[in-house]
């Protein structure tokens, strides 16, 4: 048993009103009262236990009563949240995504980021993924979360309102027509392979730029569409 | 409600385990839902009841390992603790009872006051058997109706402070009788 400074010997009335306290008949004040002790005075919280383990048998005269089955799942929702239901939720919510302004997606990702940290999602079923795009936009990014390695991914793609287009990427080199990297997919996990002969021409000083094509990348082998993001390479 | 693998169910909702939650819940929830309609008398309340209940044990879970008593009695006295403070606020008692603690108070400690639950101790239902027969019953209403000592003096016709000052010393009765 422990000896602290603050746990001092108990008396009867100290039992006596452990015992009052587990049968119930104090008022709130009171039971408030008692439960602070328990904290400070780790004798008394044993009398405290001692009762309950001691009216312990008198608990079978309870007997058994089924509640509403629905009672279970509203306890787990407000436990878990919408995780607890894997077909609704904010990341399966278009609206909440679509309502987003483009200039905003950073404070949306922030807020996934949030929504995510609590409740943890754990053994999620299926990787989770959300669209943030802007109405309008050209752009989106494609954010999916692997539940099972913690891992969240965001790809550029082409935002739904712009139709079945792709984002392809072009190298504009100094002088010359920009020649085209390959196309964004969402599948490849931002990852575009370079065409071996293209390597030689990423060096500091050309520019990377992305457009928006029709879907499959440009059919003149030139940019046709609007140009929606574009910046220089440089070395680290 | 006895069963035994409700002290790893409850580890294992300690750990975060949903799924053994879901299963501790539909193991113990018939148990802890009768506590609260027999004390709230309301299902619609026990059933708010019994949600704020669970979410309790899910985040007290850790603290079990560390109590005394089987699970099962966590669990009840969870429910009964949230049943009463419910059922407080909602017909506040009186404030106001002579603090009787000075004049039960003889200043000698405890003779248990290790306080460590004992298994040879008197079983308290043959201690019961000791007190008379009313004021046996009134402990025993007290604990699994919850009623509040306004209540009790309410339903025993007798004056606030008697009823309090015969339940102490009927419960300290108990006590000694269980040291036995």
């Amino acid at each position: 048993m422990t000896t602290g400074d603050e746990d001092r010997r108990t008396t009867s009335a100290d039992d006596a009103l452990a015992g009052e306290y587990v049968l119930g008949v104090l008022s709130t004040k009171e039971r408030r009262e008692v439960e602070a002790r328990m904290v400070a005075e780790p004798a008394f919280a044993r009398l405290v236990e001692r009762w309950q383990a001691d009216t312990a048998s008198w608990n079978g005269i309870y007997g058994e009563a089924a509640p509403d089955p629905v009672i279970l799942s509203r306890i787990e929702s407000r436990l878990f949240g919408a995780e607890a239901r894997p077909p609704a939720g904010l990341w399966h919510s278009l609206a909440f995504w679509r309502g987003l302004a483009f200039g905003s997606c950073f404070a949306a990702f922030a807020a996934v980021i949030v929504a995510s940290g609590w409740p943890p999602f754990r053994a999620a079923p299926v990787p989770l993924v959300a669209e943030l795009s802007a109405p309008g936009g050209t752009i989106a990014l494609l954010a999916s979360y692997n539940a099972a390695d913690g891992r969240m991914k965001i790809v550029p793609a082409a935002a739904p309102e712009a139709g079945q287009k792709s984002l392809e990427l072009w190298v504009v080199p100094g002088s010359g027509s920009p020649k085209s990297l390959g196309v964004l997919e969402a599948g490849a996990g931002g990852e575009i392979v370079i065409p071996a002969e293209m390597r030689a021409g990423l060096h500091d000083g050309v520019v990377l730029a992305v457009t928006v094509e029709p879907f499959g990348g440009s059919p003149t082998g030139l940019p046709t569409g609007p140009v929606i993001v574009s910046g220089a390479v440089r070395s680290l | 409600m006895s069963n035994p693998d409700f002290d790893a169910l409850i580890g294992r909702v300690a750990l975060g385990d949903r799924a053994a939650f879901a299963h501790l819940y539909h193991a113990s929830s018939p148990k802890l839902f009768a506590v609260c309609l027999r004390i709230l008398r309301d299902r619609t309340d026990a059933e708010e009841a019994l949600q704020e209940i669970y979410i309790k044990i899910w985040q007290r879970a850790r603290s079990f390992a560390t109590r005394s008593g089987t699970a099962t009695s966590w669990l009840v006295a969870i429910a009964r603790n949230h049943a009463i403070d419910v059922i407080r606020a909602r017909r506040p008692a009186a404030q106001d009872i002579d603090d009787l603690s000075e004049a039960l108070d003889d200043g000698a400690p405890n003779p248990e006051e290790v306080a460590a639950v004992r298994d040879e101790g008197r079983r308290i239902d043959d201690c019961m058997k000791r007190l008379q027969a009313p004021q046996a019953d009134a402990v025993r209403r007290a604990y699994v109706e919850g009623l509040s000592y306004l209540e009790l003096a309410d339903e025993l016709k007798v004056p606030l402070n008697t009823v309090r000052t015969w339940l102490r010393r009927s419960l300290l009765k108990l006590r000694e009788c269980m040291e036995q």
